[in-house]
């Protein structure tokens, strides 16, 4: 019992970093219906943005828990440039093309940010600063660590931060406009090009936070942690149907628990195969996905 | 400078290679309804979304009050006080029926949304019952009043309306055309394309007749409604 409870304990900690990356492809292809395949990179540069500038802020402050935040708050907003950056530079100037034009451009786009990345970080990992140091909390027999619980409630926070945004401001309420009728909306006098981009800004920063949340429980940082990650927050994406919020949440939960029940009980070479499997099945038994086709708030 | 609302000169619109609109003028007054008829394919709906931008033409010219439209983008077509009802609705289907409006009112500050929302309940009453439904839950009818609710809410100068009337119980269509009517006396210019020409030049002061992409007739609606052509080709009598 205390070990089926302390996986789950695991796997929510790990799917809501799934959730996070989630939900940047999911709100993307809300707005665009593009699978910005670069956003797994977008991930890595925040973790690379967090390991920077925690070398630079590192000891000139006297709180941990200030220097974690500002930490994150620069990562956040360093991605969510360089996410507005991809809109503007990559994708807007093929927008009216095929899918196909887009999609290969996605690819392309992740390849260079990985070589880049290897180019101007150096190809072997990093080691990232513990910014909170991690502490055993048990709790009747379960063996918690703060940076566990600091997991959860910053996702959770940034989660419920993101639907008041997307349900309750102007701005939000456009982005779904946008992400159902692109005309329409441009019809309510909608600069939609700028809606667009903020999708990207945030999305990338939610990403962000994920690379920081992930690197402090990690021994080291390195340009191809996104590819993994990308993949399997992708797969939650799709899991709980492209384009639903709530959808990437619920996959990417699914998607943490699954992966560690079978690092936990089956083997742990499987892990990362799991996430596959569930691809191949939703894709075969369930392509809208679980939340998919309109019956909860798309973006 | 032309002294006109809205003018089109010599415009002509492409799909690629289908050529839609072929030299087509129209002109609109301040305070008129001017209704644009035709048959399925005539063209109709391309004038329009060429009027808002969504459709660039390759060549002519679109005048709103003496300004060219042809490289203002769609969504500052609309903040200069022109607003589109599309074909189809375009409602947002994952929208309530109170958030739809508030995109409509986008440009407007709080005051003035306030304002408009009394308005456009006064006009259909029907919305403000509906006020937090999903706009997709909507009847046709309820739709189409939601679509011209929205589109009011900026407070245009100039509505383009593109068949009110499509897929919408008779009755129905007869309150829709009453409030156009209302909307109109309420100091709104109109352009409305209809399929349903009996309808359609009941309810206007001037029409143009599009066939295959170039005006063919034009002219005030009581002259249209007798002259013997649209009779036969519009109007069913022979
Ligand atoms: N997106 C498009 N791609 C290619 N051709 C198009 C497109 N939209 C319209 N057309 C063509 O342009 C012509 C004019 O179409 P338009 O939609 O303006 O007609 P309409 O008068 O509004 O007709 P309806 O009464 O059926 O709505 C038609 O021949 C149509 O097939
Ligand atoms: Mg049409």
């Amino acid at each position: 019992m205390h070990a089926f409870l302390q996986q789950i304990i695991n796997g929510i900690s790990l799917g809501s970093i799934y959730a996070l990356v989630a939900l940047g492809y999911t709100m993307v292809y809300g707005v665009m219906r593009l699978i910005n395949f670069a956003h797994g990179d977008v991930y890595m540069l925040g973790a690379f943005f967090g390991y920077y500038s925690s070398r630079v802020l590192h000891g000139k402050l006297q709180s941990s828990l200030i220097e974690t935040i500002l930490v994150m708050i620069v990562s956040m907003l360093g991605c969510a440039l360089i996410g507005m950056l991809i809109e503007r530079l990559a994708y807007r100037p093929v927008r009216k093309a095929s899918r196909l034009t887009s999609l290969i451009i996605a690819i392309g786009l992740s390849l260079l940010i990985e070589n880049l990345a290897q180019l101007i970080f150096g190809a072997d990992p990093k080691f990232f600063p513990q910014l909170i140091p991690e502490k055993q909390i048990a709790l009747g027999g379960l063996s918690l660590t703060n940076q566990q619980i600091i997991v959860v409630v910053v996702a959770l926070l940034l989660m419920a931060g993101l639907n008041a945004f997307v349900f309750y401001t102007k701005s939000g309420k456009a982005m779904r406009a946008v992400s159902f009728n692109l005309d329409a909306a441009k019809l309510m006098g909608i600069n939609t090009n700028a809606v667009i981009s903020l999708t990207f800004a945030l999305g990338s920063a939610l990403a962000a936070a994920g690379g920081i949340l992930v690197s402090m429980n990690l021994p080291g940082i390195d340009p191809l942690m996104g590819v993994m990650t990308g993949l399997k927050a992708f797969v939650a994406a799709v899991l709980g149907g492209i384009g639903n919020i709530f959808g990437a949440v619920l996959g990417g939960l699914i998607l943490g628990l699954a992966e560690t029940f079978v690092a936990g009980y089956g083997s742990s070479t499987y892990r990362d195969a799991i996430a596959f499997l569930i691809l191949i099945a939703i894709l075969l038994f369930k392509p809208e996905g679980l939340l998919g086709k309109g019956q909860v708030e798309k973006v | 400078m032309s002294d006109h609302l809205l003018s089109l000169r010599r415009v002509s619109c492409n799909y690629g290679a289908v050529q839609a609109l072929n030299d087509v003028h129209l002109k609109v007054d301040a305070g008129e309804i001017v209704t644009l008829i035709g048959a399925n394919g005539a063209g109709k709906s391309t004038t329009l979304k060429a009027i808002v931008g969504l459709l660039r033409p390759e060549a002519g010219e679109i005048l709103f009050e003496g300004n060219s439209l042809l490289r203002i983008p769609t969504h500052k077509i609309a903040a200069m006080g022109i607003a589109l009802v599309p074909e189809g609705r375009a409602v947002f289907a994952n929208l309530s029926v109170l958030e739809n409006l508030e995109m409509g009112g986008y440009l407007r500050n709080t005051a003035e949304i306030r304002q408009g929302l009394e308005y456009v309940f006064a006009l259909f009453p029907r919305l403000q019952e509906r006020i937090k439904q999903v706009a997709g839950t909507l009847s046709g009818g309820e739709q189409q009043m939601l679509a011209i609710g929205r589109a009011l809410m900026a407070k245009p100068r100039l509505l383009l309306l593109d068949e009110p009337s499509l897929g919408i119980a008779p009755l129905l269509v007869k309150s829709i055309y009453e409030a156009i009517d209302a909307i109109n006396r309420e100091g709104v210019t109109i352009l409305v394309v209809e399929q349903n020409a009996h309808l359609a030049l009941k309810h206007s002061h001037r029409a143009y007749v599009l066939e295959t992409g170039r005006v063919v007739m034009e002219g005030s609606s009581r002259e249209l409604e007798n002259d013997p052509r649209v009779k036969e080709a519009y109007l069913g009598e022979v």
